[in-house]
């Protein structure tokens, strides 16, 4: 029988190794794919996907159910996860001097389709990117990964005030321009 | 307009047997590897010497290391006022105390933002406690809840007190339960005492005063810690936008006078699940 959530957050705290493949089974996809659409890279996305989750193990006398659902407390962690990551490609490149290296796009079609998706996830990041940090992941996390305010405002340790308000001056930022296609009002 | 993301397929089968297996192997090996010794940090917890509000280290720190204790100082008197508990945290009933398992976590996170840094004193108890590292003239905290690891500071440890600079007196907050209609959470701050200074008060717009805890470390630096995490009132209330409340009044006392600092939620205060400001 599948263990219930709760349970499997309770074999994390026991520290049974298999606790962390069941969680990886279950959610790598889309932590995966909010870790995409924090980086906008599938090489630095599947790196924090797997860093995540080390990560949760590492912590995992921390971990929270929320909702039934340790899901939450997995975004949360990938969140910070993802910030490092781009925190430390943004310390090499100050380091080095050069701008990061452009995607060469390959002939072959699977390969053209996945760098169509990272371009068209850079844009959509260089235009959030004039949001707060703290707005980009209340709108990642709510708008992009669809989680409710109550499951954002966990994943983030914030109340849920907070979300609500992050979220609406995200919406009033992005709108002032122009209106903002993937930010519903 | 083009913050809409694209499509993301998921994982593919070979990436996503590629992923599991680094991160399999990467639990078995950090399972397998043996653990940093302990002694220095557990010897300064035990170093500890409270002079004003504030609890004494729990022996608990020194639990499952029975065999080192007969080498340490026994642990001090605990003074006479203490934090408001904290709650249990949610999702971890009947989970063991871990409380080396818990100070590796500091030295972990504190490692990686400070390297080389020493731990100067331990304070709280085995659960909930603060500790200040020093690396030279630098120093760095780590706050650890049940729930939660924050580390902050990065500043010079002899750093005069700056009567226009708010800096030094900024809080953490992290939720630590979260429920429909009420939430805990706790604010830590801390750091170096800077000379002169004699007492600390936190002020929060659910009118508590909390008064910092002070502790002196063997070498004879003094440090200040603030810890609160109300149990009712406005700041439990899941509703409730903090960037609407009162903001949080620091009062610091010097050579007879009452410095007051004000606090703006959202650029003094650091909500976050794990690094601090």
């Amino acid at each position: 029988m599948e263990l219930t959530e709760a349970e499997l957050a309770a074999a994390f705290r026991a520290g049974d190794r298999g606790a962390v493949a069941e969680a990886f089974d279950r959610h790598a996809d889309r932590i995966y794919r909010h870790c995409f659409r924090i980086t906008g890279s599938r090489a630095d996305a599947e790196d924090a996907t797997a860093s995540t989750f080390l990560e949760v193990w590492r912590h995992r006398d921390r971990i929270v159910v929320h909702d039934d659902s340790v899901l939450p407390w997995l975004y949360g962690v990938a969140t910070n996860v993802c910030r490092n990551l781009l925190r430390g490609h943004r310390r090499q490149v100050r380091l080095s001097g050069r701008m990061p290296v452009e995607v060469v796009a390959d002939p072959a079609e699977e390969v053209e389709a996945r760098v169509d998706a990272e371009a068209r996830m850079r844009e959509v990041l260089v235009e959030v990117s004039r949001l707060p940090r703290r707005e980009q992941d209340v709108l990642a996390l709510v708008v992009w990964s669809g989680l409710d305010y109550a499951a954002a405002a966990a994943a983030l340790g914030v109340p849920v005030g907070t979300v609500r308000s992050r979220l609406s001056r995200a919406r009033a930022r992005l709108s002032r321009d122009q209106p903002a296609e993937g930010v519903p009002s | 307009m083009t913050s809409t993301p694209p499509l993301i397929d998921p994982l593919d089968d070979h990436t996503r047997a590629r992923l599991r297996a680094r991160v399999v192997a990467g639990v078995d090996d950090e399972t397998a590897r043996p653990r940093r010794d302990r002694r220095a940090p557990l010897a300064a917890a035990a170093a500890v010497v409270l002079l004003a509000g504030g609890v004494a280290v729990a022996d608990s720190l020194l639990a499952d290391r029975s065999d080192d204790r007969a080498t340490l100082p026994s642990p001090l008197p605990i003074a006479a006022t203490s934090p408001a508990p904290l709650p249990e945290p949610t999702g971890t009933e009947g989970a063991p105390v871990r409380s080396l398992a818990s100070l590796a976590e500091c030295e972990r996170e504190v490692g990686a933002l400070t390297p080389r840094a020493e731990p100067a004193v331990v304070t709280g108890d085995s659960e909930t406690f603060g500790v200040f590292y020093r690396a030279g003239r630098r120093w760095t905290s780590c706050e650890r809840t049940p729930s939660t690891v924050t580390v902050q500071g990065g500043g010079r440890v002899d750093a005069p007190f700056d009567r226009d600079d708010v800096a030094p007196w900024r809080v953490s907050s992290n939720v630590i339960d979260m429920a429909a209609d009420r939430m805990r959470q706790v604010f830590a701050a801390g750091g170096p005492l800077p000379e002169g200074v004699t007492g600390i008060g936190y002020v929060f717009p659910d009118g508590i005063t909390q008064q910092a805890e002070i502790v002196e470390d063997d070498g004879g630096g003094t440090w200040w810690r603030v810890l609160y995490s109300p149990v009712d009132g406005v700041l439990t209330d899941p509703a409730v936008n903090q960037m609407d409340l009162a903001p949080i009044q620091v009062q610091v006392a010097l050579s007879g006078t009452v410095h007051r600092f004000t606090l703006a939620w959202g650029t003094d205060t650091c909500a976050q699940l794990n690094h601090g400001c």
